[in-house]
């Protein structure tokens, strides 16, 4: 089941900042060529999570691997310093050089290791031509956009040719449509260098994109290490159903694949197996699989009144109370309108859940 | 209040003026003649700019990983060792020669010795040094604080060594503020004079060009005293006009 973790390896990581155990046991594998994402809200320690694999931040015990190499090993004592673990890092703020062109800025590594710098601005030049910024090349950072200081980040971080690509936020401070383009873009680049790499984000939408592999990260331990998909399937399995946004609600196991769910009647659900009809359950659902006026007959079924409508960039976000669950959905503009417009505030509606979109686990 | 504020301002820089103005009305053509004619006006300004030199230039070599380290918080107690440092700073300079004096001649005579400092021209620089040194820190503390850590911590995960991403990001992104450091302790040196008249005293040749106009108003000469404190008005003038430009200057690429 364990991968072969020939891209990187975390083993037992302890991270202490400022006398706070910041990560406790950290457990992680990549697979040579994978994009592992780390999924966390802010402050779990998903930055310090990358400083430790970079070297910059001493972890108190514990052990990383970099492409099979030990680059850190509390119990051998071995240490290496950051530039010669061959993970390269691109902060959430691109952490370009603002004294150096873009073009000095991407041969930055290549200088820096020894090669001469009329090569080393020529391969500079190939990279950035792969990555779209050749026409930038004497520009200065301070002068691009988010989006082309984000490709300027990548290519100087590929010109190093590392083992591994470390990642912060990359999206973050990005405007949407800017997010939408680029984050292809680095699946592609990282898919054609057949470089492994780690990326921290708070977006389930980055880890949906580009993770082959994502883990949780919440007060300072790892969950999960598994395909996005399995993540969206069971988040309650993984601790990650908050995190995600997913309504959790309280149930009980009526019988095997049958749940009472107070306010939305017996929903129709795959349950644990070890779980006895009448034991307390979870099941969590994400709020945008709500079904508006599903036909006739659909299964999962249940009524509710509308609290709250209010248009959205997609189309409208409608909160509607089902006995004491409050629920909120979004439902695109062009399907309500064919539905004869959206409900209005307090107006009675059918709704339903689809019974493979729900997760259960035992409470 | 806009208006007020700007007569303020205007009234502060009428008086500067009026004041340099007072002062060459007094040196007048017959002071200048006087100050070349005792050989005290191009010495003293010969060696006030040879002495600021190297001690400006020997105070920013030194600052340089002081301040780098401070700012990096790699000093144990660093609040502590900050404040230590820093306090010459707030000494009067007089305070500073006996200090260096009382050194010089005391426990550390082999240094002076070796060096040859006390009563001598080499004595300014060692009074200078002593007294911008603190000012120096300060200033490089302060440009190395501009330059955030990420970006060395980016140049190592590229491959770049400690020695390879101090010199190439955390110098070169920091130059500025060295320069303006460098500055600040050149025009500081120039006008250092009470380290400097108890450690190298005062006397013809050690006549920087505050020591020099004190020679001359004892000696009775205010024309000529008047004289050479009109040329230290025009070097500091020179000074200050180049701290404008590199402040202005430092916006542009400030990462």
């Amino acid at each position: 089941m364990k991968p072969a973790a020939r891209g990187l390896r975390v083993e037992k990581l302890h991270v202490e900042r400022g006398g706070r155990a910041v990560l406790q046991g950290a457990q992680l594998g990549l697979p040579r060529g994978a994009v592992g994402v780390v999924l966390g809200p802010n402050g779990a320690g998903k930055t310090t999570l990358l400083e430790a694999v970079l070297g910059i931040v001493r972890p108190s015990s514990g052990r990383i691997e970099i492409a099979g190499d030990v680059v850190y090993d509390s119990s051998s004592g071995v240490n290496l310093a950051p530039e010669r673990r061959g993970a390269a890092y691109v902060p959430q703020d691109y952490g370009l050089f603002p004294h150096l062109t873009v073009l000095e800025n991407i041969a930055f590594p290549l200088i820096a290791q020894g090669v001469p710098r009329r090569e080393a601005l020529q391969e500079a030049r190939r990279v950035a031509e792969a990555l779209g910024v050749d026409h930038l090349a004497s520009a200065r950072p301070t002068a691009l956009s988010g989006g082309q200081k984000q490709r300027v980040a990548l290519a100087r971080a590929l010109a190093a040719q590392p083992r591994l690509l470390l990642l912060d936020e990359p999206f973050t401070a990005l405007d949407a449509p800017t997010r939408e383009k680029l984050r292809p873009l680095l699946r592609r680049v990282l898919r054609e260098a057949d470089i492994t790499a780690l990326l921290v984000t708070h977006s389930f939408s980055d880890a949906w994109i580009l993770g082959d592999l994502v883990y949780i990260l919440e007060e300072g331990r790892l969950r999960g290490g598994v395909a996005p998909e399995e993540l969206a399937r069971h988040p309650l399995r993984y601790g990650a159903a908050r995190l995600l946004g997913y309504h959790i609600l309280e149930a009980r196991l009526a019988s095997p694949n049958r749940v009472k769910v107070p306010g939305l009647g017996l929903l129709r659900a795959e349950t644990p197996h070890s779980a006895e009809p009448g034991s307390r359950l979870l099941v969590a659902f994400r709020g945008d699989d709500i079904v508006l006026n599903p036909p006739p007959g659909t299964p999962n079924t249940f009524t509710a009144t509308v609290l709250d409508v209010t248009a959205t960039r997609y189309g409208y976000r409608i909160v509607l109370a089902a006995g004491d669950a409050v629920l909120t959905t979004e439902a695109p503009r062009g399907h309500l309108l064919a539905q004869g417009g959206p409900p209005r505030k307090g107006e009675k509606v059918r709704a339903s859940i689809p019974p493979e979109a729900i997760d259960t686990a035992p409470a | 209040m806009a208006r007020p504020a700007a007569v303020a301002a205007m009234l502060a820089a009428a008086a500067v003026a009026a004041l340099l103005a007072a002062l060459a009305a007094w040196a007048g053509s017959s002071g200048f003649a006087a100050a070349a004619g005792s050989g005290l006006l191009a010495y003293s300004m010969a060696l006030s700019v040879a002495t600021a030199t190297v001690s400006a230039t020997l105070a920013i070599v030194a600052a340089v990983p002081v301040g780098y380290a401070l700012s990096r918080r790699m000093v144990p107690a660093s609040s502590l060792v900050e404040a230590l440092l820093l306090t010459p700073f707030a000494m009067p300079p007089v305070a500073m020669g006996v200090a260096l004096l009382v050194l010089l001649v005391g426990p550390a005579s082999w240094l002076n010795r070796v060096l040859d400092l006390v009563f001598t021209p080499r004595g300014l620089v060692a009074a200078q040094l002593a007294v911008t040194f603190p000012m120096a820190i300060r200033v490089v503390r302060g440009a190395f604080d501009a330059v955030p850590p990420k970006l060395e911590a980016v140049a190592r995960s590229l491959g770049c060594s400690w020695w390879c991403s101090f010199t190439r990001v955390a110098l070169p992104l920091a130059a500025r503020g060295l320069s303006a450091a460098w500055l600040l302790s050149f025009l500081r040196s120039l006008g250092e004079f009470g380290a400097s008249a108890v450690l190298a005293g005062v006397k013809r040749d050690t006549a920087t060009l505050p020591i020099a106009i004190y020679l001359e108003l004892s000696g009775g000469e205010s024309h000529a005293a008047a004289a050479l404190a009109t040329l230290s008005a025009l070097v500091a003038a020179v000074g200050a006009a180049g701290l404008l430009m590199l402040e202005k200057r430092s916006g542009e690429t400030t990462p």
